[in-house]
């Protein structure tokens, strides 16, 4: 029972679990796989909303440099300076700009306009006395674009204000040179930045909406798998346990109650079929006494054959009951026999002793080991005094008598392959058998062998010698009267 | 087994890159092709300055189709189309000593392509350089507006980044 009680308040750790550990490998399935998945798909999706963003800045980038490249061939200073702000206050950039070779903004002086005029050799623009603010730009990227004469792409990204920054040159065309003279490739760089920070505000929206929605799905699955399999396999597992375990403490008819058409379902089939067998093969222990019972467990082999002993041996016999049974019908002959042999048995029982066989209304018990032959005299002594005190109406007028004997017997396994009988047999045996036949009603009667072994906790009769049948000699006998 | 498809599809695809690009790594004796124009070209232009030029083109540039669409006539160069520009220092050495070439190929399915075309330049005793910047486009681009060099182009029509007129 105690062992029992141990596995019955067997906690399961949390991280045993089954269901958390295929939980927690379906998460990892879930996390590594699909979250890879996952991962590198908002990553092409935040990459292509960035990347379209530059691709229409950069077209309209180009836009921009057409418009301004076919609006300085008319030459004025002004219409360009107004063309400037007014893409300046558009929404494609943030801010645009013309700078010369050198670095300085355009239309900040009349250097250019003179420039022109003397090419042309005619003052055929007239200097201007409003110019905008002179700034000189010098950074690598503007250096880079006038060296290689071609465009150049930054991404300023980690300033709050995120930008794309495009240096234009603006080529000396065949048309420009009119003017500008033919010396030179480049008339100057137009710098045009535009926002990008809505597309990586979208981005990153993006990734926290996508990620949101991932967790949500995880968690939600997780959950769902975890009740699935606590459902369909753990809570059944249990229940199969629950079974198992009342079936180890003699319930029989525990029956596992999963009828599904799978393999929980299969393996409560077998347990239950299990079942069954063991509820037969219990039956049947019934019907073999204890040393058989503990001789089958023990031996692996069962062989034909026994072994010298020594035991003592006591026999009980009801008086009169051929009498008694002819005057009574046989279910109630069998009903109060029962009665007699289950209170016989139960103290047998109690004081150790082993039911060897019933045989009619006879029962032979062995009794071994240490004070086997006290407990014996115990046990027949209970018998007669229950037998005789009993208040059942059936039972209260049945009277036994018993014989007990010790001595060598051989114990062992005798009969056939098929059908095997383990039983002791002896000149001991015989003893017992006789010493009980001599008994009368409600009387005892130990041989000398068993009151020599237990003389000093009894008080007994003294008789005379008996004869009994097989034996020449007479043999000493003794009637208890009552264990000390 | 992936990574080695890749990394061989790589390597083919740039094998295949460059040898478009060494296809017109020499382009052989252009001087016995056709001129275009016949004249040695002596007005200064943006980006050659003073320098003299002298045109030739391969007989696949001739080929050159022309489409009307409205008022605009469209042209279209061939893929394979060459056309070069030999530079000279001066008069002297027209024909002879020329200072640097450059020259245009179609190739339209070639990513690097700049609106159909590779410039390629070539200084005397340099091997050719692809020219990866938008220097010559930028300048070509005017090629189908009017301008002031040939014909002039006054009817603006698209002259496929060629300004010397082919079959007028």
């Amino acid at each position: 029972m105690d062992k029992n009680q141990d596995i019955i308040s067997q906690k399961i750790t949390f991280i045993n679990r089954i269901s958390v550990r295929i939980s927690i490998i379906i998460l990892a399935v879930l996390v590594l796989g699909i979250g890879t998945a996952a991962f590198y798909f908002i990553q092409m999706q935040n990459s292509t909303i960035l990347q379209s963003r530059e691709k229409a800045i950069k077209e309209e980038s180009e836009v921009i440099y057409l418009a301004i490249k076919n609006n300085m061939l008319a030459g004025e200073a002004r219409i360009a300076v107004d063309l400037f702000k007014d893409f300046a206050s558009s929404v494609f950039v943030d801010d645009i700009k013309l700078y010369r070779t050198t670095g300085v903004t355009a239309f900040s002086d009349n250097s250019t306009l003179e420039t022109v005029n003397n090419i042309l050799n005619d003052k055929k623009f007239t200097p201007k006395t409003k110019f905008i603010l002179k700034e000189k730009i010098e950074n690598k990227d503007f250096a880079k674009t006038v060296k290689t004469i071609d465009e150049v792409f930054v991404k300023d990204i980690k300033s709050e204000n995120k930008q794309l920054i495009i240096y234009q040159p603006l080529i000396n065309q065949p048309r420009c040179s009119t003017c500008h003279g033919t010396g030179h490739v480049l008339r100057g760089v137009l710098r045009i930045a535009s926002s990008i920070n809505e597309p990586y505000r979208q981005a990153r929206q993006n990734s926290l909406f996508s990620i949101g929605i991932y967790s949500v799905v995880i968690f939600v699955l997780t959950i769902l798998i975890i009740l699935f399999i606590n459902k369909v396999i753990i809570n059944k597992i249990l229940n199969i346990g629950d079974v198992v375990m009342s079936v180890g403490e003699g319930n029989f008819d525990s029956k596992v109650s999963i009828k599904e058409n799978n393999e929980i379902g299969l393996l409560a089939k077998r347990i239950n079929k299990m079942i069954d067998g063991l509820r037969e093969r219990f039956r049947l222990t019934k019907f073999v006494s204890r040393s058989t019972l503990e001789h089958v467990k023990a031996d692996n082999e069962i062989l034909l054959g026994g072994e010298k002993k020594v035991i003592t041996v006591l026999f009980t016999d009801i008086r009169g009951f051929t009498h008694f049974s002819e005057k009574r019908d046989p279910s109630d002959v069998m009903k109060i026999l029962n009665k007699v042999m289950k209170l016989q048995s139960k103290i047998i029982n109690q004081f150790d002793g082993d039911i060897d066989k019933f045989v009619g209304d006879e029962i032979m018990a062995i009794f071994e080991g240490q004070d086997m032959v006290l407990r014996a005299a115990k046990a027949a002594e209970k018998i007669k005094k229950e037998l005789i005190l009993s208040i059942d109406e059936d039972i209260k007028t049945i009277a036994v008598g018993i014989g007990i004997n010790t001595g060598e017997v051989i114990s062992g396994n005798m009969g056939g392959e098929r059908r095997l009988d383990r039983t002791v047999l002896g000149d001991t045996v015989n003893i017992g058998a006789r010493l009980c036949s001599a008994a009368g009603r409600n009387v005892i009667v130990l041989s000398e062998y068993s009151y020599n072994e237990i003389k000093e906790f009894v008080s007994v009769t003294e008789h005379n010698p008996i004869k009994v049948k097989g034996k020449d000699k007479p043999l000493k006998i003794y009637t208890l009267k009552e264990t000390l | 087994m992936k990574k080695k498809i890749i990394f061989w599809l790589l390597v083919v695809l740039i094998i295949s890159c460059m040898k478009m690009e060494e296809k017109y790594q020499t382009i052989g004796d252009y001087t016995k092709w056709k001129k275009p124009v016949d004249k040695v070209l002596d007005y200064a232009v943006p980006g050659h300055g003073k320098d003299l030029r002298v045109i030739y083109a391969n007989s696949k540039a001739f080929e050159v189709k022309q489409k009307k669409k409205g008022n605009q006539i469209r042209y279209k160069f061939p893929d394979g189309s060459i056309i070069v520009k030999a530079i000279y220092a001066n008069k002297a050495d027209v024909g002879k000593n020329e200072k640097m070439i450059t020259y245009m190929v179609k190739e339209s399915k070639n990513p690097k392509s700049q609106d159909n075309w590779l410039y390629f330049m070539q200084k005397k005793g340099e091997k050719p350089v692809l020219v990866g910047s938008k220097m010559c486009i930028r300048c070509h681009e005017a090629a189908n507006e009017t301008h002031q060099y040939f014909d002039g182009n006054k009817n603006g029509d698209f002259m496929d980044y060629i300004f010397v007129p082919f079959n007028k």
